[in-house]
């Protein structure tokens, strides 16, 4: 699609959409300059046209989505979770998790949603499972000290 | 979180009306479901000294291989805290108490919590100082219970 950019009364291009949104990047153009291509009644902001991307989003499809919260808010980190785990229980589980999480935001900033995705749920998952591991060894360990299993005594272990 | 935010979230709860739970944002609910068990073992270990009372959650780790864990001592840390021996508190786990505001920190900023540095610095962290209370040499010592 051939698209004319109008800024101050000129008319510059045509440029094809992709040029549009590299001169966008670049910041020769704006989203508030207008735009015109074959099939418009009129001249519009850039942003409207349809195949120019909100500099937010990641381009992993040429179509703007109405909704403008970039992709990079919807892929959480879990580090948090990483975390927690690693402090209540398993260290090696809860730093496998760690480092899913860490790896999230380099991922992203490469454009590699799908990898990000995946670090994303492993992140979550090891911590889910050390945080399981835990609750299941805490519930074990109560039931053999109900059956006295420790009659030595617990000292140190909390 | 605003104090707005904070007063809708409160009449949210007390109002007893199911439908309106739901306009708390899964951030909230967590932030709940995390804050329950807190505050009872808040209240638990007021009361309760872990020295005297077997129901604590035991340390899988050190019960296996008697090796100090990242989180051991903080029962007993936080037992220390909450009866005013500060300083006794914070030996039994140091790392808890500075790590604690970090975390909370992290968990309202997932936008900071995203970042690469500093899950590797967490990380890091967290495995020298497994590392190093376990150490039975004069320095070191002081990062163990």
């Amino acid at each position: 699609m051939q698209v004319y950019v109008g800024r101050n009364g000129e008319k510059f291009g045509p440029y094809s959409i992709d040029q549009v949104n590299e001169f966008i990047k670049q910041g020769k153009y704006s989203f508030e300059d207008l735009g015109w291509h074959e099939g418009m009644e009129e001249w519009k902001p850039l942003r409207t046209i349809a195949g120019v991307i909100d500099e937010n989003v990641i381009p992993i499809s040429g179509s703007s989505s109405p909704n403008k919260t970039s992709p990079t808010e919807q892929v959480p980190s879990h580090l948090v979770w990483g975390i927690l785990a690693t402090l209540c229980c398993c260290l090696p589980l809860g730093i496998v998790s760690i480092v899913h999480a860490s790896k999230v935001e380099g991922l992203l900033a490469a454009g590699d949603i799908e990898k990000a995705k995946e670090n994303s749920k492993k992140a979550a998952m090891w911590a889910w499972i050390s945080f399981g591991i835990s609750i299941i060894g805490a519930i074990i360990w109560g039931i053999l000290g109900a059956f006295g299993a420790f009659a030595e005594g617990f000292e140190g272990a909390y | 979180m605003h104090l707005v935010h904070l007063r809708k979230v409160l009449r949210a709860l007390t109002s007893r009306d199911f439908e309106s739970l739901k306009i708390l944002s899964a951030k909230n609910k967590t932030l709940i479901c995390l804050l329950g068990p807190i505050l009872l073992g808040c209240v638990l270990l007021y009361f309760f000294d872990p020295h005297a009372n077997d129901f604590y959650p035991k340390c899988t780790v050190k019960k296996l291989t008697g090796l100090d864990c990242p989180g051991c001592g903080s029962t007993r840390a936080v037992y220390l805290f909450l009866h005013g021996e500060f300083f006794e508190g914070f030996s039994r786990n140091p790392l808890l108490f500075i790590g604690f505001p970090v975390i909370v920190l992290l968990f309202f900023r997932p936008s900071l919590a995203r970042k690469s540095w500093v899950g590797w610095t967490a990380a890091i962290v967290l495995v020298t100082y497994s590392v190093l209370r376990n150490i039975p040499v004069e320095p070191f010592i002081y990062l163990a219970p």
